[in-house]
């Protein structure tokens, strides 16, 4: 990803890496913050605290060099900008997921019949919506959601909703 | 070692085999699809099954994978796996010129060569190095572990600084939940779900499987080319096989020894090789035309690398590469301690990995020569089906581990993660390791502190553990050294 602006120069400004160095840090801030309350070493030199503020504190560190290093490295030139059909996928897939995630969860609807809706849904936004191949999608969701649930039940003897 | 070979004769292991690299070849052979992605996903179902069957299914899926990646690279110019990019160079010219079936032959021999050469140094030398790990201590374990993670971090593609970065970030993932020195609760923010800490699998599946497909489906629109593979791959003789014997025993070598290096995967030994075999030739000039020599040097190291690989895996329980830090997640599902003392505890399955490593490459040769046609047609199948059947996939076997959602929702957070870190150039090896072996370094680091009173300089005083701290530092440095040395030969080179 370009994750960044154009600064009027034509060439952009690394705001990812910007990004990506603060999200450290507040990761890290995150870490102290969570072992503030742990008790000190009583038995050891060493406490439950030490080595994941030690960490925090590494990598805090080199966050700082990233942001440093993409300040004052070259600029790259402008991207061309990119089709909004992948995005578009991945957002439609990923709300899927959740969506039948949490249908499974609450436990309205078995897993047989949400995993036929995922997967034809899933196909359907990856194939497309040819009528030919629909009937395709069909067959193949009823069939894996069948076949896998029988698999995990009665081989593997896992449960599922 | 023996027994281990004739274990492997009964009727499920030969299953396992066949079926596992059967499974690692056809999902190697589809680009974006990796030997890791079906490791990872076949954890799940190894759960029913008796520890050496479910390590002989995985190892022959790695095997599988990794020798697959060849039919995409030779016949699309795609590397089915990572290990197999510079097949491409040399392999896809050899099929536009009408020689695909020669480059596959080739391919395969050499990977089957490859194989070989690293199956005996595994057996060869596993058994004395677990010994010697025998007599570690945790000064030696743990700088051999921050050598790993360094390792690793400096030598993935990429920034040293980002690798560090994110083999720090896997290494606090895998902090949260109760501290296992002292029974501590930390790092759960409340959550009753976090007290266990967050599970490797729903990580493992969510960093490689997830943030794959992601990656996958952005690019779905591009077309593949089609270049037709007639009639089976042409079974190398002896006379090619005299011909490529220096590069091939050359290439061996430096895929196994790349491989035992902790950290670095089948794609960077293939380039050493494939490098080193272009330094050596009389014909530099060639390569990357369709030479031939191209395509033996990177086949043979990348498999080479995986018997490298299992090198360090099975005798101290450190991984090789990223793929073995999964191996070592089975091992633990199967609660099994990785490291020196499986082969005195559990020798069948130590010795039943490196059993398996030399049957599954056996297989690998047979099937690929028999089928490679169509196995070449596998890449074609729509992904509509593909990537669904292998998103639902997820879910299930994910949940399957504890019968929680928690476990999926995590799987679907790394997944998103493991995408994004990609997309800011911070690699998911070191983050994956580190979050492996996270809990190794801590244990071991506070066994140190507290047998030595909190005295570090006591490190000093032990030679495996002084020399491990020194590679790290060595390695951490090199970067500097070397940009120093190209810049004061460019200020003495450049005129007053």
């Amino acid at each position: 990803m370009a994750a960044s602006m154009e600064d009027g120069g034509g060439t952009v400004v690394p705001w990812g890496e910007y990004a990506f160095a603060l999200l450290v840090i507040a990761a890290a801030g995150l870490v102290w913050f969570g072992t503030a309350d742990l008790p000190p070493p009583r038995y050891e030199p060493v406490g439950s605290a030490a080595l994941p503020r030690g960490i925090a504190a590494l990598m805090a560190l080199l966050a700082i060099i990233v942001a440093v290093r993409a300040r004052s490295g070259p600029r790259l030139p402008v991207e061309a900008g990119g089709s909004l059909a992948g995005p578009l996928r991945v957002a439609l897939l990923g709300a899927l997921m959740v969506a039948f995630v949490m249908v499974m969860e609450a436990r309205h609807v078995g897993f047989r019949p949400a995993a036929m809706v995922f997967l034809f849904l899933t196909a359907v936004v990856l194939g497309g919506l040819a009528p030919r191949r629909m009937a395709g999608y069909a067959v193949f969701a009823v069939a894996l959601s069948l076949g896998l649930h029988a698999v995990f039940t009665r081989l593997f003897y896992i449960d599922l909703p | 070692m023996i027994d281990a070979f004739i274990a492997l004769l009964a009727p499920w292991p030969i299953f396992y085999l066949l079926l596992g690299t059967a499974l690692g070849i056809v999902i190697g052979a589809i680009p974006g699809l990796t030997a890791s992605m079906l490791i990872a996903l076949t954890l799940p179902l190894t759960f029913s099954m008796d520890a050496s069957n479910a390590m002989t299914l995985l190892i022959g899926e790695y095997v599988g994978g990794i020798s697959g990646g060849l039919i995409a690279a030779t016949l699309l110019r795609m590397p089915g796996t990572p290990a197999s990019i510079m097949t491409t160079l040399d392999g896809f010219p050899m099929a536009q010129q009408g020689r695909g079936e020669r480059a596959l032959g080739l391919g395969i021999a050499a990977s089957f060569f490859g194989g070989l050469v690293s199956w005996g140094f595994l057996a060869v030398l596993s058994p004395p190095l677990a010994n010697l790990a025998l007599s570690f201590g945790p000064w030696e374990y743990f700088t051999l572990v921050l050598m790993a993670l360094v390792m690793l971090a400096s030598l993935s593609q990429g920034s040293m600084v980002k690798g560090l970065i994110a083999a720090c970030l896997g290494m606090l993932f895998a902090m949260p939940g109760i501290d296992p020195s002292i029974g501590q609760l930390r790092l759960t923010f409340g959550f009753t779900d976090m007290t266990g800490g967050l599970s490797l699998l729903p990580v493992l599946i969510g960093t490689f499987a997830v943030s794959q497909i992601i990656k996958d489906v952005l690019s779905l629109d591009a077309p593949l080319p089609r270049v037709p593979v007639r009639g089976r791959a042409v079974v190398v003789g002896w006379r090619d096989l005299m011909r490529h014997l220096p590069n091939l025993a050359r290439s061996s070598v430096i895929g196994t020894w790349i491989g035992i290096l902790p950290g670095i995967g089948g794609n960077i030994a293939a380039m050493m090789a494939y490098a080193t075999a272009r330094q050596v030739s009389k014909t530099p000039e060639k390569f990357g035309t369709g030479h031939e020599p191209g395509v033996v040097a990177a086949e043979t190291a990348n498999n080479a690398s995986i018997g490298g690989a299992l090198i360090p895996l099975i005798t101290m329980g450190i991984p090789g590469s990223v793929t073995e830090a999964i191996l070592i997640g089975a091992l633990i599902i199967h609660n099994l301690q990785p490291g020196p003392l499986l082969f005195a505890t559990n020798p069948e399955v130590a010795y039943g990995v490196i059993a398996s490593y030399l049957a599954a490459n056996i297989v690998m040769v047979v099937m690929m020569l028999a089928a490679v046609s169509w196995i070449a047609r596998v890449m074609y199948l729509p992904r509509a089906y593909l990537v669904s059947a292998i998103l639902l996939f997820c879910v299930v076997g994910t949940f399957a581990l504890n019968n929680r959602f928690f476990d999926v929702w995590v799987m679907l957070g790394f997944g998103v993660l493991g995408f994004c870190l990609e997309r800011v150039k911070v690699p998911l090896g070191p983050f994956v390791i580190g979050f492996v072996l996270a809990p190794i370094a801590e244990e071991q680091f506070r066994a140190a502190m507290m047998s030595s009173a909190g005295n570090v300089l006591e490190l000093f005083g032990r030679p495996f553990a002084t020399s491990f701290l020194a590679v790290s530092l060595a390695t951490l440095a090199w970067p500097f050294i070397s940009e120093w040395r190209r810049k004061r030969v460019h200020h003495t080179r450049s005129p007053q």
